[in-house]
C-alpha cells in the first residue's frame, strides 16, 4: 500500500477562543492535485501553516510525507516547497537571484541551480527576463516565478495559498496551464488551497471541502457531483409559459424549473430521472424545443448545496 | 550550518547592494554625511595628527557602525515581514539559528567593513593634507588600528543584536529605526546625565579613578562590555525568534 503524502487525525487548531482548525480527519495519496476548498477564514492557511509543522496544533496530530508536524517540521520543509499568501519573492533582486538563492537554501550545487533555473524559467516563459529586477513585474509573472521557486528542489510536496488569487483572468489561465504543466511532468504531490472553483474542477484529482475549519467531504469532483449535486438539464426552444412551468415542478422527477435568458433550467429529482418523459410533457404543454442537453452539477453547484446544509445544520442545533 | 548562515548572508548583502544599503536610505545620508566630514574634512584640517588622536577609534570603531547598521538591521525582519518575504523564509529548511545568525553575520560584516574603509579614507586623505607637503607617508600605530577594528567588529555586534531583537518585534520597519535611534539616544546620553546628578564628591573621585587609570585597561573592560552586552542580547533574540509567533504577526 502506497502511504499517503499527508494524513491528519482531528487536528485542531485554537486561536483564542476561536476554532480555525476543527477535528480534520483527511488522507491525501501521493502524486495527486489535492483541492482544499473553502471561503475566506475557513481554515485553509492556518492548515497549511499547521502541516509545514509552522504551527503546533492544539490537539490531534498529522503527519506529512511520513514525519509528524509536531517533532520533525524541519524534516517535512526540506522535502517540500510552499507558495503562501504572497509571492514571497525579494522584489529588490532579480529573478535569477531569487532562484539562485533559495537554490543554494536547498543545496543544489551551481551547476545544478543554473541548469534547473534555466529549465523552470524557460518553461515559465521568463529566461530571457532573469536579469530584470522582479519588483517591476506584474503578479502574474511574480507568481509563475514564485510557482518555479517552488518547484526548485524537486520537491515530493507542494503547498500552494490560491495561487491564482488576484489574477486577471488571462493571467490565471496562464499560471493554471503552466502549473499543470510543470506538476505533471515533475510527478508532485500538491495540496491547493483554493475558492476558485473551476480551478479546483479543472486541475484537481480530489477536493475537500473546509468551513469554520471543519472538513465537510472529501471526493473526486465527480463522486461530489454524483453524490452531493443533483443532475440538470438545459432545455432550448420556445412557449415556457408559466402553465409549462407549474407544471413541470408537479413532477416528481423535477426537483425545480427555471427560465433563464430564454433557456428552461431543470433540476433533475435524482440520477435516475429520464429526460424523454419530461420532453414529452413540454411537447404536449405546447413549448417547441429546439436542442435539450443533460448535465451535471458544477463543483460550484456542490460547494454552495455543502455551504447551505452546513448553515442550515449550524442552525438548527 | 555554516552553509546556511553563509547563504543568508550572502543574500542578505545582494539586498544591501541592490536596495542602497537599507530601507529607506537616511541611514545611508547619515552615513555618507559622516564619512564626508570624518574621512575628508577632519583628516585634511588635522593632517598626520589624526593618526595619534582618539577621533578615529570613536568614529570609525563606534559611530560609523552604528550608523551604517541601524537602517539595515531595523529592516531585517521588520522589512521581510513588510515585503511579505518573511513566511515563506520561514517555510523553507532553513534552521532558526542560520536566519538569525546569517542577518547578523552580515550586518557585522558591513558595519565593520564601514569603520575600516572609514579609517584607511582618513589615512588616505590625512597623507593628502596640505599640512604633510613635505614629510613622508604615515598611518596609524598598529595598536589603534587593532582598536579601531576590534571596536568596530564589537559596535557591529551589538547594534545587529539589538537590532535583530527590536526588529523581530517591530511590525513595521520605520518603527523599528525610531526605536534603536532613541535607543542608542538613551544609551550615549544617559552617562552624562547620570554623572550631572551625582554628588560632588563622587563626580571628582570617578574623574581621578578615569585620569589615573590605563587607557589600555580602560579600553578592555570597555570592549568587554560591549562583547558581554551583544552576546547577551543575541541569546535573547535567539530565544524570541519563533516561527510560530512570526507566522502569525
Amino acid at each position: 500500500m502506497t502511504e499517503a503524502a499527508i494524513r491528519t487525525t482531528n487536528l485542531t487548531r485554537d486561536f483564542g477562543a476561536v476554532r480555525a482548525v476543527d477535528a480534520l480527519t483527511l488522507e491525501v495519496p501521493p502524486g495527486i492535485i489535492f483541492g482544499f476548498l473553502g471561503a475566506n477564514g475557513a481554515g485553509k492557511t492556518t492548515t497549511i501553516n499547521l502541516l509545514l509543522g509552522l504551527l503546533e496544533p492544539t490537539s490531534g496530530q498529522a503527519q506529512v510525507l511520513g514525519f509528524d508536524t509536531r517533532s520533525q517540521g524541519s524534516a517535512i520543509r526540506e522535502r517540500s516547497g510552499a507558495l503562501l499568501e504572497f509571492s514571497g519573492l525579494y522584489e529588490r533582486l532579480t529573478a535569477e537571484d531569487n532562484l539562485d538563492f533559495y537554490g543554494r537554501v536547498w543545496r543544489l550545487s551551481a551547476a545544478e541551480r543554473q541548469a534547473r533555473i534555466k529549465e523552470l524559467l524557460t518553461h515559465v516563459g521568463l529566461y530571457d527576463r532573469r536579469k530584470e529586477r522582479v519588483g517591476a513585474w506584474s503578479r502574474g509573472m511574480k507568481q509563475k516565478l514564485a510557482i518555479a521557486r517552488v518547484l526548485l528542489h524537486r520537491p515530493a510536496l507542494i503547498f500552494l495559498d490560491e495561487p491564482t488569487a488576484g489574477l486577471d483572468p488571462v493571467a490565471a489561465a496562464a499560471l493554471r496551464d503552466d502549473l499543470e504543466g510543470l506538476v505533471a511532468r515533475e510527478g508532485v504531490t500538491v495540496f491547493l488551497n483554493t475558492h476558485n472553483l473551476p480551478e479546483a474542477e479543472r486541475l484537481c484529482q480530489q477536493v475537500g471541502v473546509i468551513r469554520s475549519g471543519k472538513l465537510l467531504t472529501v471526493g473526486s469532483p465527480d463522486a461530489l457531483r454524483q453524490r452531493i449535486g443533483r443532475p440538470q438539464a438545459e432545455v432550448f426552444g420556445d412557449g415556457f409559459t408559466p402553465e409549462v412551468l407549474a407544471l413541470l415542478r408537479a413532477r416528481r422527477d423535477i426537483a425545480s424549473a427555471q427560465v433563464e435568458n430564454g433557456r428552461l433550467l431543470l433540476e433533475l429529482a435524482d440520477q435516475q430521472a429520464k429526460m424523454a418523459p419530461i420532453i414529452t410533457a413540454l411537447v404536449e404543454a405546447g413549448a417547441q424545443i429546439e436542442e435539450a442537453r443533460r448535465g451535471q452539477a458544477s463543483l460550484e453547484d456542490v460547494f454552495l448545496s455543502l455551504m447551505e446544509e452546513d448553515r442550515a445544520q449550524e442552525v438548527a442545533r | 550550518m555554516i552553509a546556511d548562515i553563509w547563504t543568508v548572508m550572502g543574500k542578505e548583502w545582494r539586498e544591501y547592494v541592490a536596495g542602497g544599503g537599507g530601507g529607506s536610505g537616511r541611514g545611508v545620508i547619515a552615513a555618507l554625511l559622516l564619512i564626508g566630514i570624518a574621512s575628508i574634512l577632519w583628516p585634511l584640517q588635522m593632517g598626520r595628527a589624526i593618526f595619534t588622536s582618539p577621533t578615529p577609534i570613536i568614529v570609525d570603531g563606534l559611530l560609523l557602525p552604528y550608523i551604517i547598521l541601524q537602517t539595515v538591521i531595523a529592516d531585517s525582519f521588520a522589512g521581510e515581514r513588510e515585503r511579505h518575504t518573511l513566511e515563506t523564509l520561514l517555510a523553507s529548511r532553513l534552521s532558526d539559528r542560520a536566519i538569525l545568525f546569517g542577518k547578523v553575520g552580515a550586518a557585522v560584516a558591513y558595519g565593520s567593513a564601514a569603520g575600516l574603509i572609514g579609517a584607511l579614507a582618513q589615512a588616505v586623505v590625512a597623507n593628502l593634507s596640505p599640512k604633510n607637503a613635505d614629510v613622508g607617508l604615515a598611518f596609524y600605530p598598529v595598536g589603534s588600528i587593532v582598536v579601531i577594528i576590534a571596536l568596530a567588529l564589537l559596535m557591529s555586534l551589538l547594534t545587529a543584536s539589538v537590532g535583530c531583537l527590536v526588529s523581530l518585534r517591530a511590525a513595521t520597519t520605520r518603527q523599528a529605526q525610531l526605536s534603536l535611534t532613541f535607543g542608542f539616544l538613551a544609551l550615549v546620553f544617559a552617562p552624562f546625565i547620570i554623572f550631572q546628578v551625582l554628588p560632588r564628591q563622587t563626580q571628582n573621585a570617578i574623574l581621578d579613578a578615569l585620569n589615573a587609570a590605563d587607557p589600555t585597561r580602560v579600553l578592555l573592560i570597555f570592549a568587554g562590555a560591549l562583547l558581554a552586552v551583544a552576546v547577551a542580547l543575541l541569546v535573547i533574540a535567539m530565544a524570541r525568534f519563533q516561527r510560530a509567533r512570526l507566522i502569525l504577526s
